[in-house]
């Protein structure tokens, strides 16, 4: 086990690389230097030893790979992420409570998705073709067709219309630049399950069809029978032997949903304006603010593959025969 | 309180019928329609007796053995006949009457009856240990703890003939061998010493030493415990070599049954002939002119009816050789006995009375 | 010692005849009709194999199907609400069939300039099908007139699903987006499956350190959050570029990281035919390579193939519309559905124009179509199973 785990993380190191390529690239994209439309859009006058100094940070007259040097190592050894121009500061004073932010949300959804994805799936894989799965499926599949941010949009609608109460955001307009405080942590948890089960919907509709599925195939194999026929009870049965298998291509879900998740919450927090990442990140490539994308993509990307990498390993621990291959 | 199991016990009953299937018929009610699996199947079995069902793949052998457990799949349900079994404590029961979810059912189901599978490979389960899986066999029918249960299992390893039990106990199923599986599986199947093992093709899967073993060990096992065994195959060898008697079915029908003796030495129905023809001869004294001999082995002429398209009549008149037209494509023939158990579902045995029924021998 | 047979079991007669003929009948179908025959049992596919085919339809035919062009426009009928349609009209005789809308009178507020449509059950605009209208190219060859839908005299304002903020026909334009996102989707799988195929089929087929290097770039690709990265990559599609070109950039961003899961497909089906019975045995008789690929794996391979294809058309289509609605993706004026719920971005919109969220359904219906569609395909995709 302790081996498969060092593995993994051996496996880590070129995708992290790959990953702080592309994020490098992101940066780069926009035509002309950022010096360029940093000196455009400032107000005043920048000196020009200002530019110079600048200039020299990031190695703007060197060829590329030391550029992406002088980026990478900077994150790094110094955790220096650069600096963000429209809100002149650091990138890395920007980013962090956004940062917990997402992933807070993000977690809870994949809670909230698993919660009442496995037992809706057992229910609608045992009860085949009765109504109640006719209605799981129908339902499943509407939640998978609606697009997020669309959702998002309806409830708001909705509440709007009908209770007369704007429901974006995380905080209450007191909150939003309050100290943290356990009020300021309640009133965050008021504002969560709306996110939360926005995002949730499809990932649960996802998920729900995955055990269905698996549950199916497994209720059907040899294993089944030969435990029915040592005189286990239908419901111990259903629990201990088919369900617990087919819970492990679940859990390799979680390396697929969670990414899904960090990357449909991006959306949806700009519709529903939550301090979280995307809203940043959407701000920050309209204003090429391009250090801040590039770290925002970078640390988001790092996040979710750390993600899959805990998924990997707690699917090597329930399932013995992963560790083998 | 009843008398448990006793040496005494065992000598008064031994001539007692322990299982009794009487008229058994499972169907299986699709979108497409009603597929007869398992169409009026007789068959008895006698204390420690071993009992083999034969017959071509599909002719409802399986699901007849899984009707007298009550797990046959949905959506398939016996819709008529009895099957009567004497528990220990000697009361006849009829299994047909039970739900096949409810307790008592659950209470015969590895206590009293076993049963083992055609594919070890995957009759276990893949995330728990062997060890787990006979222990739960055991903790579900014996008032014994999990220390003693495991003990029991360790044990049970070794009768079966794994090595190392004390170490394997804690082994996966995919690290152990097919025929290893099996032992695994009949080591589950015995935890709780049943009266009857049910094993459906339980050498069918594995290569042909495993085999030998395989049935080397239940038999062995069979002389120790005194189980019965109703063993379903389509092997007329593994049939010659373990049987007491012998059903063969078609068609989700019993065509015949009798004494191992008589089914080898007097078949009586086309069909069992034309299976026994069937088996590729190689006896020394015919050798040197069956190597002249180019005859081709013997086949069964047509192939086995779309279950929704079952013959009229017998239901082997289409492959018969001895058919006789407007008789059998018409007439459903019943059970005529040939000799003392031997009975067959042939109508060129039917005892013609005056108006042309011949009576039922089974009853 | 054979019995002597009195009859022949063979007479062909003494069998039931159905029999003879289902037999036959399983003997000659192909592959093709076999999954034709089990995707025909799965009703829910085969109804939204019909809604796919008709959106498609009218994505090819979308300048008949509206009753406006996409740009047709009015001032005085900015947010115009839907009408209600009565089908049919009182007159002394009875009821007779006469499907009409009601016409309205409008009242703008001085301050604000909001306008108020309140219905006038006097006025009346029929409305009806194939009803001439504006003149369109359909397909840049022939010139018509003819539309679908419409008002039954050309000129009277009748806007089905409403209008929009400049008093656009969200009907026609929903139609006409129709072009556009269905195609993304169609071209974007088109894209993401030439990827899959030649990068799955190498990594499938020689295995080792190609497969290998194949696959951790997949594994990489799959564990990055893909809407942050194509919303990194689609900012920077130049603004001065022309629609089409942005189009066909959007397209690619989307199957350049689209295409994983078709190469994990079409790779898993490799391995797996690879070692099949009757592929050792082509290889055996000496069968070519390029042979044993295109004519003994290929077959069973494309039912599959297109099954997943359709199943990953949906993530296509609602990847342009979320681009495409944050403003990052196509712009106008092309006309997408996620350009038009550009327009129903905030609550304030919606609470005035519920009515632009329309798109939204149209959304939600081709999704759904194609995600029921596909898992049809995918559950016929192997007639030989039960």
């Amino acid at each position: 086990m302790i081996w498969y785990i060092l593995r993994r993380i051996v496996y880590l190191v070129p995708t992290l690389l790959v990953v702080s390529i592309i994020a490098f690239v992101v940066i780069q994209l926009p035509p002309g230097d950022f010096l360029a439309s940093l000196i455009s859009k400032a107000e005043e006058t920048i000196d020009q030893a200002q530019v110079d100094a600048l200039r020299e940070r990031y190695g703007l007259d060197e060829p590329i790979h030391v550029q992406y040097w002088k980026w990478i190592s900077g994150i790094i050894t110094r955790g220096d992420f650069g600096d963000s121009f429209e809100w002149n500061r650091p990138v890395s004073d920007l980013i962090w409570e956004r940062l917990t932010l997402t992933m807070v949300i993000s977690l809870l959804t994949l809670a909230f998705v698993w919660i009442l994805s496995i037992p809706i799936g057992i229910y609608s894989a045992v009860k085949k073709y009765t109504i109640g799965d006719y209605l799981v499926t129908v339902i499943g599949f509407i939640g998978l067709a609606v697009p997020n941010f669309l959702l998002a949009l309806v409830l708001m609608y909705i509440a709007f219309r009908y209770f007369g109460q704007s429901v974006g955001g995380l905080f209450s307009p007191e909150y939003i630049e309050a100290e943290w405080s356990l009020e300021r942590v309640l009133d965050l948890l008021s504002h969560l399950w709306l996110p939360v089960v926005i995002l949730g919907t499809a990932g649960t509709a996802a998920l729900i069809r995955v055990m269905r599925a698996n549950l199916l195939d497994e209720l059907s194999k040899l294993y089944v029978d030969a435990a029915r026929a040592r005189g286990l009870s239908e419901l111990r049965l259903l629990f201990k032997y088919p369900v617990r298998v087919a819970l492990n291509p679940l859990v390799s879900a979680l390396a697929w949903v969670f990414p899904a998740l960090v990357s449909g919450s991006a959306i949806t927090s700009i519709v529903l304006n939550l301090q979280t990442t995307g809203p940043l990140l959407y701000r920050s490539l309209q204003s090429q603010d391009m250090y801040l994308a590039g770290s925002l993509i970078l640390l988001v990307s790092i996040l979710t593959i750390i993600g899959t990498l805990v998924s990997d390993i707690l699917l090597a621990w329930i399932d013995p025969r992963i560790q083998l291959q | 309180m009843l008398p448990t199991r006793t040496k005494l016990d065992q000598q008064l009953t031994a001539d007692e019928r322990l299982l009794d299937v009487k008229d058994v018929k499972t169907h299986f009610f699709t979108d497409e329609g009603v597929v007869k699996a398992v169409d009026g199947v007789s068959l008895s079995l006698k204390r420690g007796q071993t009992l083999c069902v034969v017959g071509e793949s599909g002719c409802g052998k399986s699901v007849a053995a899984r009707s007298i457990l009550r797990i046959v799949p949905p959506p398939g349900r016996i819709v008529s006949g009895a099957i009567q079994f004497r528990q220990r404590d000697g009361h006849v029961i009829d299994l047909t009457a039970m739900n096949p979810r409810g307790r008592d059912i659950r209470r015969i189901r590895g206590g009293e009856i076993s049963m083992i599978f055609q594919e070890p490979m995957s009759s276990l389960s893949p995330v728990h240990t062997v060890g787990s899986q006979i222990m739960e066999a055991i903790l579900l029918h014996l008032p014994v703890t999990k220390r003693e249960a495991r003990k029991r299992a360790v044990s049970l390893l070794d009768m079966v003939g794994i090595p190392r039990p004390g170490e394997l106990i804690d082994a996966y199923s995919f690290e152990l061998s097919g025929g290893m599986r099996q032992r695994a599986m009949i080591a589950i199947a015995l935890a709780c010493e049943p009266q009857l093992l049910i094993a459906d093709e339980p050498t069918t899967a594995l290569d042909v030493t495993t085999q030998a073993n395989i049935l080397d060990l239940i038999r062995d096992l069979q002389r120790e415990s005194g189980m019965a065994v109703l063993f379903i195959t389509h092997d007329l060898g593994v049939v010659a070599e373990i049987a007491d008697d012998v059903v063969v079915m078609y068609l989700g029908r019993d065509v015949e049954s009798g004494t191992v003796d008589a089914i080898f030495h007097d078949p009586k129905h086309p069909y069992t002939r034309a299976l026994l023809q069937s088996i590729p001869r190689y006896d020394s004294r015919d050798s040197r002119s069956a190597a002249h001999d180019k005859r081709r082995l013997y086949s069964i002429k047509g192939t086995v009816p779309h279950p929704f398209d079952r013959p009229t009549g017998c239901p082997f008149h289409p492959r018969c050789e001895d058919f006789i037209a407007g008789t059998c494509d018409s007439i459903d023939p019943q059970r005529f006995s040939a000799s003392r158990d031997h009975s067959v579902r042939c109508l060129l045995y039917a005892e013609t009375d005056e108006d042309g029924r011949a009576k039922d021998s089974s009853s | 010692m054979t019995g002597a047979a009195r009859h022949s079991p063979q007479d062909a007669h003494s069998l039931p005849s159905g029999d003879v003929q289902s037999e036959s009948r399983i003997v000659v179908a192909n592959q093709w009709q076999l999954i034709w025959w089990k995707f025909r049992k799965h009703r829910l596919a085969m109804i939204a194999g019909a809604v796919t085919l008709f959106l498609y339809t009218v994505a090819l035919f979308a300048e008949f199907f509206a009753p406006y062009a996409a740009g047709t426009y009015s001032a005085r009928h900015t947010y115009l609400p839907p009408p209600t349609i009565q089908l049919f009209q009182s007159t002394e005789t009875g009821w007779r069939f006469y499907p009409h809308i009601y016409g309205f009178t409008v009242s703008v507020d001085p301050d604000s300039f909001k306008r108020t449509y309140v219905v006038d059950q006097d006025t009346i605009y029929p409305i009806g099908l194939f009803v001439r209208g504006e003149e369109y190219q359909l397909w840049g060859l022939f010139t018509l007139d003819v539309h679908l839908i419409g008002a039954a005299n050309h000129g009277d304002p009748v806007y089905l699903f409403g209008a929009d903020r400049l008093g656009r026909d969200v009907l026609s334009r929903t139609i006409h987006g129709t072009r556009v996102s269905m195609s993304v989707g169609l071209v974007g799988v088109g894209l993401s499956l030439l990827l899959g195929v030649i990068l799955g089929g190498i990594s499938g087929y020689y295995g080792g350190a190609i497969d290998n290097l194949i696959q951790r770039a997949i594994e990489i690709l799959r564990s990055l959050p893909t809407i942050p990265l194509w919303m990194g990559l689609s900012a920077a599609i130049p603004l001065t570029w022309p629609p089409l070109r942005v189009y066909f950039a959007i397209t690619v961003l989307l199957s350049l990281i689209g295409w994983t899961s078709l190469a994990r497909e079409v790779r898993g089906r490799f391995l797996s035919l690879k070692t099949e019975d009757f592929v050792i045995a082509a290889r055996l008789d000496g069968v070519r390579e390029m042979q044993i690929i295109l004519r003994h794996m290929a077959p069973s391979m494309t039912s599959h193939i297109i099954a997943s294809v359709t199943l990953a058309i949906p993530g296509m289509i609602l990847a342009e519309t979320a681009l495409s609605f944050l403003g990052i993706g196509l712009r106008p004026p092309v006309v997408s559905w996620g350009v038009l719920l550009q327009e129903a971005q905030n609550v304030r919109s919606i609470a005035t124009a519920p009515w632009l969220l329309f798109p939204g359904v149209a959304v939600a219906v081709a999704v759904l179509a194609m995600n029921f569609l596909g898992d049809g395909l995918r559950d016929a995709a192997d007639p030989y199973q039960t």
